[in-house]
């Protein structure tokens, strides 16, 4: 109707700092377009059109879709039966099923390529790279199928009466914001991995850039190819703005019976079967084979030095989180409550750096601190900031699609109950996504605290973290060293995986 | 009855357009203090955008409103919706999910008129939820109620504050139609019963003219006529005002020296000469005629049951069609031959 088109404008008071946080964002990027147009434009061509940069667009590209197709495949269908589903032990798998989450990429690839070296190669880093990011789809995917209409659902099962499959496309249809935004994280996961296609020694792009760096230390070239990728995840935000289309699904506060259930009956077990394959590729395996590096090698290792590790890790992290949620906020309560092209453009703008290898991010931060903040190089507030730049769009999606289900009428109602809008941020709004607030404050940090290659570089002078530490021992071999590490790792970002997924 | 009243809102030549849609456009009407108006008009019409517009939500393009004699909008300024005393039931209810039924209640109170935790009454809080009859169900949330509470407790929500006027936007709309009448009429009780102003939106003549005691009939975004239900549909400003309320049979007229000429008839009219006029019958008017009686011939085309009475429809030789409502025992099968005549006043509009 009328009302849809109507103009609202952005909110100063939300857009100054929105802007802010999307700029501050942005900062690894200047700095990447700097370098490249050191050698002028020239050069920056040449270097495009050379053969082995095409091919090595054409082996990123075909990993980062054959893992997003996957990574759809077996997400949507997993949240649909954990959700609409009588399936037995539904609330376990539904946590089970995202702790993958929280196995870092490089320990999978590790536990893998020491298994069976022979995986080394694409479809070892197609295998690790979907069983690390499907997590990114099922995530979003569970929330938004629990809060469809049931309505809707029971609807549609009169209409296709026993069609499983449809019934899921069913769902899938009205999810498909969640769905596309999942799919962008795992894609854009893919392009900027370092840890696994290094482990395997997969020709893709972070590898190559790192190569360049390390080997010739040529930042153009790198830099050059890094812009590529940022092109490529330019194109992958467009596209998901495409899929999510105009149509959200709002929460609805109006339904008084439960969700329909759908009984799976005789097709249970294979249901069970498929999804403990899964947990076992994804979260056993690695499991098992870190607790054998532990056992079989036995251990001499100071636990106090992985203590300290562990305290490296958490600190920083947690840092990082708090400070990439409030960034977060503004941009995110923008994005979910205007519809306005600023407001996407803001939000869109946030994946830029997320698209970037932490490689490239990681080094200039140390560029831009070395130049513009030399107190802060090697110090703690360039390490978080690195982090957050990394990680604002975790923490943004989540922020804008609860923000988004929340009619703009209890905005209003509250308005002509007397409440200000900033009262009425603390009464209404704010209650209302604090649970995707303290979804996202977990992913961030639970990001940050697996994330390798910028707090190998950054992180302040004589810190280890359980990342670094794992890192050092598993390039030399060293199982029986990086087992207790691995441990660790897996415990400490497991744990909090596990509560952000049963409060959501 | 309207004049014996204040005031209590005060609309003069509002106009808001969205883009290029002229939504409302020259509006003004009054809603008198203490009564419950009905803004009636069809769907798409800008009756929402009004009620947006009065609560403070939007900003009109022009025009003046005043609450309880204070101005709220006019060209210049703009009071925010928190501080214009409005009360705003929304067409879904819009209540907080997070927040229990007492707490939803209580939203709008000042903060020590709230109950404490630990005693979950306050004398205001007693007296709303007394008055809306949702005692014991206080510390349900909205999602454990039924569409009928929740809309309850938006309207107790709305009424705590005591608001100068309460604002109802299509309130019953979403309410199934067994539940419909019940809640419409215990709404309007309550209302009347706090003697509160209420203005009220709907597209639903039928719901307008029961409960109202002031209707303003919003058609094509301007005000077609505004006055009591029974004002409206004795005497409709116009022809279109006639058919959107109420059964109208509109026949073609001409006007000649003071009579109008219809298919049915001829009546004595004021109104000067005209080439194209309508009359307006109302179905309760027509009487069917015995076959040698003056009516003019016509043939059924359908005819409808409805326990009490009946209608037929008639249509006539010059091919106009007219509802008749007759009683039971009058009642003719399809295909009949039938003669229609009227009694009582005719409407005649010149245009």
């Amino acid at each position: 109707m009328i009302r849809a088109s109507r103009r609202t404008s952005l909110p100063a008071t939300l857009l100054i700092p929105a802007v802010l946080a999307g700029l501050a964002s942005l900062a690894p990027l200047a700095y990447l377009i700097d370098v490249s147009l050191d050698r002028g434009l020239v050069y920056v061509w040449d270097e495009l059109w050379r053969e082995r940069t095409l091919h090595l667009i054409t082996r990123s590209l075909a990993l980062a879709a054959a893992v997003t197709a996957v990574s759809v495949v077996i997400a949507v269908p997993s949240a649909w039966v954990v959700t609409r589903t009588t399936l037995r032990g539904r609330h376990i798998w539904r946590v089970v099923l995202a702790l993958p989450l929280a196995i870092p990429s490089y320990l999978a690839a590790f536990a893998w390529v020491s298994w069976r070296p022979s995986l080394a190669g694409f479809w070892g880093a197609f295998l690790v790279l979907t069983i690390a990011s499907y997590p990114y789809v099922f995530l979003p995917v569970t929330a938004a199928f629990s809060r469809l209409d049931p309505a809707l659902d029971e609807l549609a099962t009169l209409h296709h009466r026993g069609g499983v499959v449809r019934l899921i496309m069913f769902s899938a249809q009205q999810a498909r914001g969640s769905i596309a935004a999942g799919a962008l994280l795992v894609a854009l996961y893919v392009l900027s991995d370092f840890g696994a296609v290094a482990t395997m020694r997969f020709d893709a792009f972070t590898w190559v850039i790192y190569g360049a760096y390390r080997a010739g230390f040529n930042p153009s070239r790198a830099a050059v190819l890094a812009l590529i990728l940022v092109i490529l995840a330019v194109i992958l935000i467009a596209s998901e703005a495409l899929i999510r289309g105009r149509t959200v699904a709002t929460m609805t506060s109006r339904s008084v019976h439960r969700p329909l259930r759908i009984r799976l009956g005789s097709s249970e077990i294979v249901v069970q079967v498929i999804l403990g394959l899964i947990v076992a590729l994804a979260l056993a395996f690695p499991l098992w084979r870190v607790l054998v590096w532990v056992t079989r090698y036995g251990s001499d290792q100071d636990l106090g030095d992985v203590g300290s590790a562990l305290w490296g890790s958490l600190r920083y992290s947690l840092m990082a989180a708090i400070v990439t949620v409030l960034m977060a906020l503004p941009i995110g309560l923008l994005a979910g409550k205007y519809r306005s092209r600023t407001a996407s453009l803001l939000a869109g703008s946030t994946y830029v750096t997320h698209a970037l290898p932490g490689v490239v991010v990681a080094i200039s931060m140390v560029f831009i601190g070395v130049r513009l903040l030399p107190s802060w190089y090697l110090q703690a507030p360039l390490l978080v900031l690195a982090y957050v730049a990394l990680f604002l769009p975790v923490a943004v999606g989540g922020i804008r699609s609860i923000v988004a289900q929340i009619p703009p009428s209890l905005d209003e109602v509250a308005r002509s109950l007397g409440s200000t809008p900033l009262q009425t941020v603390r009464r209404v709004s704010m209650p209302l996504i604090l649970p995707g607030i303290a979804t996202s404050t977990a992913l961030v940090l639970l990001a940050a605290m697996k994330e390798l290659p910028v707090t190998m570089l950054l992180r302040p002078t004589g810190t280890e973290t359980l990342a670094t530490r794992l890192w050092t021992q598993t390039t030399v071999s060293d199982y029986a060293a990086a087992g207790p590490y691995a441990l660790a790792l897996i415990i400490f970002v497991a744990l909090p995986t596990a509560l952000a997924t049963i409060r959501s | 009855m309207t004049t014996l009243n204040p005031a209590a809102l005060e609309i003069t030549h509002l106009s808001k357009s969205f883009d290029s849609v002229q939504v409302l456009n020259d509006v003004s009407f009054t809603a008198p203090a203490g009564l419950v108006t009905a803004v009636l008009g069809p769907s798409g019409q800008g009756k929402t955008t009004l009620l947006r517009l009065i609560a403070g939500f939007d900003r009109p393009d022009h025009g003046h409103i005043s609450i309880g004699g204070r101005t709220v909008s006019d060209s210049r300024s703009s009071l925010a919706p928190e501080d214009r005393g409005v009360g705003f039931v929304p067409q879904d209810g819009a209540l907080f999910p997070h927040l229990s039924v007492i707490r939803n209640i209580e939203f709008g109170l000042p903060r020590h008129e709230r109950s404490r935790r630990w005693r979950r009454s306050s004398p205001r809080l007693d007296e709303m939820m007394h008055l809306v009859g949702l005692e014991g169900l206080g510390n349900r949330r909205p999602s454990q109620i039924s569409g009928g509470q929740q809309q309850r407790v938006a309207l107790a929500r709305a009424l705590a504050p005591a608001p100068q006027i309460i604002l109802l936007d299509e309130p019953f709309s979403a309410l199934d139609a067994s539940l419909r009448h019940d809640i419409s009429h215990e709404v309007i009780s309550i209302l009347r019963r706090t003697k509160t102003t209420a203005v009220m939106v709907t597209h639903d003549q039928q719901e307008a003219m029961s409960i109202a005691d002031h209707v303003v009939v919003l058609l094509n975004g301007t005000v077609a006529q505004q006055g009591a239900p029974a004002e409206i549909y004795s005497a409709p400003a116009s022809a279109a005002v006639a058919r959107f309320i109420g059964d109208a049979n509109l026949l073609d007229a001409t006007i000649d020296n003071g009579v109008a000429r219809h298919v049915l008839g001829t009546d004595p009219t004021s109104a000067s000469d005209h080439q194209h006029a309508t009359v307006l019958l109302r179905p309760e008017q027509m009487v069917l005629d015995p076959a040698d009686g003056f009516g003019a011939p016509g043939v059924v085309e359908q005819r409808s049951y409805y326990g009490h009475d009946g209608t037929l429809v008639v249509r006539l030789t010059n091919g106009e069609v007219v509802t008749v409502r007759v009683p039971i025992a009058q009642l003719r099968a399809v295909g009949d031959e039938v003669r229609v005549s009227y009694a009582g006043q005719v409407k005649i509009f010149a245009d």
